[in-house]
């Protein structure tokens, strides 16, 4: 049958139908009047507006219910703080890493070198039984735990659409809170009750340090996994004549704000843990945890190794400078005394070892008094603990971390 | 018929019930003349494949999105067939206003990554500039670490422009590679974004300048107008075939039917004259929003 005909018949019925849907949207040509009695000033308005009731403004009650409404955190806010302070937290890492942690804290870095006295302790071998014990720490931490959690999806680049099967496991978080502490019990079982009897070793608290730059108020927000604190300040004997220190560099384009937000409620003294009257205060060694599910960039691409490092210096500035600060007060600048801190960072597979010497806390510029971190980056524990084919194995266990550790508790 | 459909929920009772004279009215009339719903038609500048969901400020923290599977957002009917499915990507949020200083030195801005969208065929380049990051296209050649100028400033003579630079369009010379170029002076780049395309400065008309655009066509703009000089990054796509039927589908592509006759109808070839330069204006009014005669009291 030809279809032709059939199609090309018409019933005036359909267009009747449909006719006064299309009538009834009417698009009104602009005769420019409005514009032209606008121009002399003649107020224009519209007709339908016009003729509607306006409403009288009526008087608001503040009906007081049973709970009390929660203040949208805003500018009429009670705490609300006019002037905003940039704030680094625990989560969040610097956009430019050491560098511009560098710029922040006013650091010079010297690469690869640690004071003389934490090299010599590091050569002393311990004994094999030692050795064994950190071995079954890390198989521990990484595979005897029975946390079971998923952990994060696996995602192939090549294959972007396959979903692999979900792993349960232990947590990073976990993993790395049993390994450090594993590792610094084993520490302070092979040393003597005078050395042990000295210290608190505290976990999991928070420091938070205040300080002004260049017409910015920064915050630095950290939590320690572990802080050992000690009953006499950390000294150590620095001889700074021939080390190549990495001076401060110049961040040109970029600021050393960006990727700091600024936050208007915040509380304007910095916060160390330990009350004044304690008497093991001092801060000796700090542990971070790097854990890779907590800690991240806002633009969500993986954190880089010179984030992470910058990292490690933030938080000893932070530790360090709450101290200070609770010292000799709020306002100080320069500091009649360098503080020393030690600082560990590790995500359970890679160390990276740090002493900071905090001599000033005016950070302004890059004249003056700096600050100085000494450091030895990237020291691989172990190449990787699993299990393999029904068997937990530990590879390639490296024997001169535990050397680090324990002299970073002997100093 | 409507007033059997009216009736037929209600029910007889001893007691005399009152119903008002208006709800009678207006169930009637929205029984017996209810329009329908209006679906739109697919193109005029809309895609129908995915709604962002955008903050109030500007972020650089990858946006989530809502597939809408060819679906028009207002009616839920389908408009555009061929869509759907696919892996969900999100939204990074690239600023398209590439303001400078309209005099002095140009604005300097470093780039920090250059990552792969998932929403576009393009790469994007994360650049930090002050205290503030953004993201834009990026060019061929753009690493990170790169250092690229913008500058909204008119010379008396044209500037040596560099990949990945932004200048008005009367600043730069005859012959330079483009992308990204506004409409109107200050509205963000609208033109040239998929990847490995570029239009060419062709000549200058007093103060319009006519670019050819990957389709050969020309147009005019206005010589205030910014454009971002070089090639858009990813060039060998357009090269790439999809490979698979399986591999279009996680695009996002349905499978698509229908007798296809290479040479004939809208797949066949078309010999035209060329069409005449189109010059570009900025919109001095906005037509009256229509007015809408519906039977509802």
């Amino acid at each position: 049958m030809k279809l032709s005909k059939v199609l090309y018949r018409q019933h005036i019925g359909f267009m009747f139908k449909k006719h006064w849907l299309i009538q009834g949207k009417r698009v009104p040509i602009d005769t420019g009047l409005e514009e032209s009695l606008k121009a002399k000033g003649i107020p224009v308005e519209d007709a339908l507006e016009f003729v509607k009731e306006k409403q009288e403004p009526r008087e608001r009650f503040e009906i007081i219910g049973p709970h009390e409404h929660i203040k949208p955190l805003d500018e009429n806010h009670p705490d609300y703080k006019q002037r905003p302070c940039l704030t680094l937290k625990h989560t969040s890492v610097l956009l430019e890493g050491i560098s511009q942690a560098q710029v922040l804290t006013k650091t010079i870095i010297a690469e690869d070198k640690l004071p003389h006295r934490i090299e010599e302790l590091a050569e002393v071998s311990a004994p094999k039984a030692i050795h064994e014990g950190v071995k079954k720490a890390i198989l521990s931490a990484n595979v005897f735990d029975c946390e079971q959690k998923k952990l994060p999806k696996i995602k192939e680049s090549e294959r972007p659409a396959f979903n692999f099967p979900r792993i349960l496991g232990i947590s990073d978080r976990r993993r790395n809170e049993i390994l450090t502490n594993k590792l610094l019990q084993l520490v302070e079982k092979s040393n003597d009750v005078e050395v042990t009897q000295n210290k608190y070793v505290v976990n999991e608290v928070e420091c938070h340090s205040v300080f002004d730059k260049e017409g910015d108020l920064i915050q630095f927000q950290d939590v320690s996994g572990i802080l050992v604190t000690s009953n006499k300040p950390l000294k150590h004997e620095l001889s700074e004549s021939d080390i190549p220190f990495i001076e401060i560099p110049d961040l040109y384009p970029v600021k050393h704000t960006v990727t700091l937000p600024p936050e208007h409620f915040y509380d304007e003294n910095s916060k160390y843990p330990l009350r004044p009257s304690v008497s093991k205060k001092h801060p000796h060694t700090t542990w971070l945890h790097f854990n890779r599910t907590e800690v991240g960039n806002l633009y969500e691409t993986p954190v880089t190794p010179t984030q992470i490092l910058g990292r490690s210096l933030t938080h000893a500035f932070t530790v360090a400078s709450a101290y200070a600060k609770q010292l000799h007060g709020e306002d100080v600048k320069d500091l009649p005394e360098p503080i020393h801190i030690n600082c560990i960072q590790t995500d359970g597979q890679r160390f990276h070892f740090g002493v900071f010497e905090l001599n000033t806390l005016n950070v302004d510029g890059t004249d003056g008094t700096k600050n100085v971190w000494y450091c030895k980056n990237d020291v691989k524990l172990y190449d990787s603990s699993r299990y393999l084919s029904g068997m937990p194995v530990l590879e390639n266990y490296n024997p001169n971390v535990y050397g680090y550790i324990n002299a970073f508790y002997n100093c | 018929m409507a007033l059997n459909r009216l009736f037929a929920s209600l029910t007889l009772s001893a007691a005399p019930s009152v119903i008002g004279r208006k709800t009678v009215q207006v169930t009637a009339v929205r029984y017996a003349s209810m329009p329908k719903p209006v679906k739109p038609k697919p193109g005029f500048g809309i895609s129908y494949r995915r709604t962002v969901h955008f903050p109030e400020e500007y972020t650089v923290k990858p946006l989530e999105v809502t597939n809408l599977a060819g679906r028009d957002p207002v009616s839920g009917r389908l408009v555009a067939k061929g869509i759907g499915g696919g892996i969900k990507h999100k939204y990074h949020w690239i600023a398209w206003v590439r303001d400078g200083p309209t005099e002095g030195p140009p604005q300097e801005e470093k780039v920090i990554q250059v990552l792969e969208c998932g929403c576009r065929t393009a790469h994007v380049a994360l650049v930090a500039v002050g205290d503030k990051l953004k993201y834009i296209l990026a060019t061929e050649n753009m690493k990170a670490g790169d250092i690229i100028k913008t500058s909204r400033h008119l010379p008396r003579i044209p500037v040596r422009a560099n990949e990945g630079d932004a200048y008005v369009l009367g600043a730069l010379p005859l012959g330079t590679i483009v992308h990204c170029i506004e409409k109107e002076p200050g509205t963000g780049g609208l033109y040239i974004h998929a990847a490995g395309t570029y239009g060419t400065i062709l000549r200058r008309q007093n103060d319009r300048i006519v670019v050819q655009m990957p389709s050969k066509r020309l147009f005019s703009f206005d010589e205030h107008c910014m454009a971002v000089v070089g090639r858009l990054s990813n060039v060998d796509h357009g090269d790439t075939p999809i490979g698979s039927p399986q591999r279009n589908r996680w695009l996002g592509n349905r499978p698509r039917s229908g007798l296809w006759k290479r040479k004939d109808g809208r797949h066949g070839r078309k010999i035209r004259p060329p069409k005449p330069v189109k010059e570009i204006h900025a919109r001095k009014k906005s037509p009256l929003p229509a007015i809408v005669l519906n039977m509802t009291p």
